[in-house]
């Protein structure tokens, strides 16, 4: 009973916090499904498809496929190197082809007084719309992505998890600082050490823009590590 | 960008430390005297000094009993991956040696040790699944046969479910099997 209600108060707590800044522009769905080999310890591929759905969740906004190999140096510190493929609906409903590539530093730590496990990820990112040879090509486009993660193990199976995250444009003509900022609120489930899920609640906000956007995703994720 | 990253790196370089190690670094502690003194059985009384490196390593034990007389006397030494503990008596001369190589995730993946008193031998070896989890343990006699085996098994929780021993013709001589319930 005490831990069914540790983790309702959790999720509430988390959900509140995110909606914060709650004026709805458009709400939607994310699904994501995960799979991972591990190579030994320290190294790892991984491989997810995620999705994400807008307008009320009525309709495919984009769709992309992370293929990524990831190193953990110690107990405090891991690499991650990322190739992404997205495709990203128009409202001609077309799809434009765009690819990514990232280096991501991990550093973790614990505050073992209050058992929270905290990670800081300094995400480098490289991306571009369509490829070279064509005609609607764009980019490249450089971005520095900082996100602080908060995480509250409840016990074997449950965690929560609450973070932010800043997008800051390298090369942007509007040479703004910061031009989005992701709060995301999660509680995940781990079955075994093969298989676990999880619900988010993420909203991102636009900063800098005449008219900045404000969408809601509700998340659910699935991952399998073998 | 620059303050934050240079935040992270001092924080890291702190957190690569133990606690232990981190402790006595901070305070530059390099000797600690320890005295157990047991009222009813006072030949069970020793004071045990303890020295560490400027890393914080323990470099040196020595165990005397209340009246003074030498019980242990153990010096260590780092490598990358290795310790090595060499025990000595009163005259200076060793008496056992021990080894201990571990892992790049700070597992013991063999030891060896050796009295020279005795004139024994013996050493084992570790192995880890990629989850971590140690898999089989080889007890070796002084000609580096193998005299002992054992194995352990998982759940998928990563809980230990079941141990086996076997002997040096792999015939089992001991198993436990673990049961969980909710």
């Amino acid at each position: 009973m005490r831990i069914k209600l540790r983790l309702i108060l959790s999720l509430v707590f988390c959900v509140i916090v995110s909606s914060l800044f709650a004026q709805k522009k458009d709400a939607g769905i994310s699904t994501n499904l995960g799979v991972s080999y591990k190579i030994n310890t320290r190294n790892n591929i991984d491989f997810s498809q995620m999705s994400y759905f807008n307008n009320n969740a009525s309709q495919l906004w984009f769709t992309f496929s992370d293929l990524s190999f990831n190193h953990k140096t110690n107990d405090h510190f891991s690499s991650e190197f990322h190739l992404r493929w997205v495709a990203h609906q128009l409202p001609n409903e077309s799809f434009q082809q765009r690819q990514m590539g990232y280096y991501t530093a991990v550093f973790q730590f614990k505050i073992i007084p209050i058992g929270l496990n905290v990670d800081i990820k300094s995400r480098w990112q490289y991306s571009a719309i369509e490829n070279h040879w064509n005609d609607s090509f764009k980019g490249p486009y450089f971005y520095h992505r900082f996100r602080i993660n908060v995480e509250k193990p409840i016990n074997y199976h449950f965690k929560a998890s609450f973070n932010t995250e800043f997008f800051e444009p390298i090369n942007r003509p509007t040479h703004a600082f910061v031009d989005q900022i992701r709060y995301t609120a999660s509680l995940s489930y781990r079955k075994n050490k093969y298989w676990s899920f999880a619900l988010s609640h993420q909203t991102m906000q636009q900063i800098g823009s005449k008219n900045p956007y404000l969408y809601t995703f509700v998340g659910l994720a699935t991952h399998y590590t073998f | 960008m620059k303050f934050k990253l240079l935040l992270i790196l001092l924080l890291f370089a702190q957190l690569t430390l133990s606690a232990q190690q981190r402790t006595y670094k901070q305070h530059g502690i390099r000797k600690v005297e320890t005295t157990i003194t047991n009222p009813r059985k006072p030949d069970r009384s020793f004071v045990l000094k303890q020295t560490f490196d400027k890393k914080g390593n323990l470099i040196e034990e020595i165990k005397t009993e209340g009246n003074g007389e030498l019980v242990d006397h153990v010096t260590y030494t780092y490598e990358k991956y290795k310790k090595t503990a060499t025990e000595k008596d009163n005259a200076g001369n060793i008496i056992s040696k021990e080894i201990t190589i571990k892992n790049k995730d700070g597992k013991t993946i063999e030891t060896s040790s050796e009295n020279f008193l005795k004139h024994s031998k013996e050493g084992r070896k570790y192995t880890y699944d990629k989850w971590g989890k140690l898999t089989v343990e080889l007890w070796l006699n002084d000609k580096n046969k193998i005299e002992r085996t054992k194995k352990y098994m998982y759940n998928a929780e990563g809980m230990l479910i079941q141990q086996v021993s076997l002997d040096d013709k792999n015939v089992i001589i001991f198993q436990k099997d673990i049961r969980y319930e909710n």
